[in-house]
């Protein structure tokens, strides 16, 4: 079983998996990170206030140590969603996501090429399905074409939140994001069971921020983001044939309760602390 | 308390709201629906009871209030069709479950932080199910339903107070709206296909109106979120299915 999938298997231990991260050398990013982001994470840190919660990432307030907490992340996700869009897709890995210009991080600014309601644009499936069948399979790239687009516009959509305040601006990771070696991308199926996990550490990572935030302004775009990660979690999980949710599974980053007891797991979200959140994402899917 | 959401009963009709979200009908939502026919009342925020985190909490039970009832009438409603078994059966059946615990755990919260008496009372509604012939018009209302509660938590987070220690619990609430949201949307797309809408708000959806959604985050629509709507807007909505607050 590699990393990755171990990331989003249940009953992973999270200190086994970290130790087991920084035995196979793959820790150093988080360690850069949690170190205050020198180096390959290309953080600009004018102004950090060091929250020692948000390690390394930049802001002048808590507000914008969030909101490029939670661009760090989109900007991932996003590209992950990209590489494994251009996958199912039979594009190179590297290519933009249409109506991109010069750069996989640029913003996506032919916004014709957006795949309007139920549509997937140019993009056609050239992939397994990985033993989906008919129909389930053509919601599976619709909707990873869908989400990719998502994920892009949510990054954009950030960078121009913190554009527009003036604020120090986390930029991608220097040397870019891959799936961990070994990691299933082989079928339709199989993507979308490694991006669920991927999501559900989103919606824990969003949860786990909102008590940092002192700006119910702030709180509502960050939450208006966060439900469309649990309404993605929730449909990917449907169609592999997973719970939708929520469900406590993300031993990985540690999931915690908003309140002692759920009368049922799936009353309330559970959460992750920003710290554990960057540090795992780091180890898992920073190329050092 | 304030008894300002505690009308007399009235014999409130609802059918032609229903009717419309049952259809189906484009660009008729159970708001714009309502704000039209409504019979009696429009509730607005400043009916809801308390102050600060009381009062937004309040308010959130007060939807989930209503929430939970129409799942548990919906339920009977299913069975009533002959349906005790499938996806929308037990999908219905089990976000009932979370429906009810959604209310519990407020009108606990609240108790708790501010007295008794201080949650507003349980409420008696009226959907006009009875209008309802049939599966897919109680999956579209309940589609209607739950879609509004992401948009209601959503607008209802500048009510809080500044870093409320209830703002994430609120939270962890309202994205499992939009996971029942999701699911209810997947459910309709299987069940009756050549219709299918989206599971999540699209890039570039240039349908979303800001000023029509009475949105305080700007350009929503073309962000890939969900949307806000303020509490007067919802309750607006919703106050056509309000029979009375309370014993």
């Amino acid at each position: 079983m590699n990393e990755m999938t171990e990331f989003l298997r249940d009953g992973m231990n999270r200190r086994a998996f970290l130790a087991r991260m920084s035995a196979a050398g793959l820790g150093v990013g988080a360690m850069a990170l949690l170190a205050g982001c020198s180096g390959d994470d290309n953080n600009n840190n004018n102004g950090n206030i060091n929250d020692a919660n948000f390690p390394g990432v930049p802001g002048r307030s808590i507000n914008e140590v969030v909101l490029n907490f939670a661009l760090t992340l989109e900007i991932a996700e996003a590209d992950l969603y990209r590489q494994a869009l251009n996958l199912a897709a039979g594009r190179p890995i590297t290519a933009l996501l249409d109506g991109q210009q010069n750069t996989i991080y640029d913003p996506i600014t032919v916004t014709s090429a957006i795949p309007g309601p139920q549509s997937t644009g140019a993009y056609r499936a050239n992939i397994s399905t990985g033993g989906l069948s008919a129909g389930p399979a053509a919601a599976a790239f619709l909707y990873l074409v869908q989400f990719a687009y998502v994920e892009a516009t949510h990054r954009d959509y950030l960078k121009g939140v913190l554009g527009a305040m003036g604020a120090p601006t986390v930029t991608n990771n220097a040397k870019g994001y891959a799936y961990p070696t070994g990691t299933d991308l082989s079928s339709l199926k199989a993507i979308l069971t490694t991006l669920q996990g991927i999501e559900e550490t989103g919606v824990r990572a969003y949860l786990g921020a909102v008590p940092f935030i002192n700006d119910n302004g702030i709180a509502q775009a960050a939450a208006a983001i966060y439900s469309t990660e649990a309404r993605h979690s929730a449909s990917v999980a449907y169609l592999i044939g997973l719970d939708a949710g929520p469900r406590k599974n993300r031993t990985a980053v540690g999931d915690k309760q908003v309140t002692t007891t759920y009368p049922h797991e799936n009353t309330f979200e559970y959460f992750a602390d920003p710290n554990v959140v960057l540090s795992t994402v780091a180890s898992a899917f920073f190329v050092k | 308390m304030s008894d300002t959401l505690i009308p007399a009963a009235t014999d409130r009709k609802p059918s032609r709201a229903v009717a419309l979200a049952v259809a189906g009908v484009v660009g008729a939502s159970l708001f714009t629906a309502s704000r039209a026919y409504a019979q009696s009342k429009t509730y607005t925020f400043n009916d809801i009871p308390g102050s600060g985190d009381i009062k937004a909490l309040n308010y959130a039970l007060a939807l989930e209030d209503l929430e939970s009832a129409l799942y548990l009438q919906c339920l009977d409603k299913l069975k009533a069709l002959g349906i005790s078994s499938g996806i929308l059966f037990d999908y219905t059946s089990e976000f009932t479950t979370v429906e009810v615990d959604h209310a519990a755990f407020l009108r606990g919260a609240i108790t708790s932080a501010g007295g008794s008496g201080a949650a507003i009372p349980v409420g008696t509604y009226a959907f006009g199910l009875d209008k309802i012939t049939d599966a897919r018009g109680v999956l579209e209302f309940l589609l209607q339903v739950e879609a509004t509660g992401v948009r209601a938590y959503l607008g209802a987070i500048p009510f809080f107070t500044t870093k409320s220690a209830y703002l994430q619990t609120a939270a962890a609430i309202q994205a499992t709206e939009a996971r029942h949201t999701s699911v209810l949307t997947i459910v309709r797309n299987i069940l009756y296909p050549g219709t299918n809408v989206d599971v999540a708000p699209l890039s570039g959806d240039t349908t979303i109106n800001d000023a029509a959604y009475n949105t305080a985050v700007p350009n929503q629509g073309n962000k890939g979120i969900d949307v806000t709507l303020s509490p007067d807007v919802v309750l607006a909505g919703v106050s056509p299915f309000i029979v009375k607050i309370g014993p």
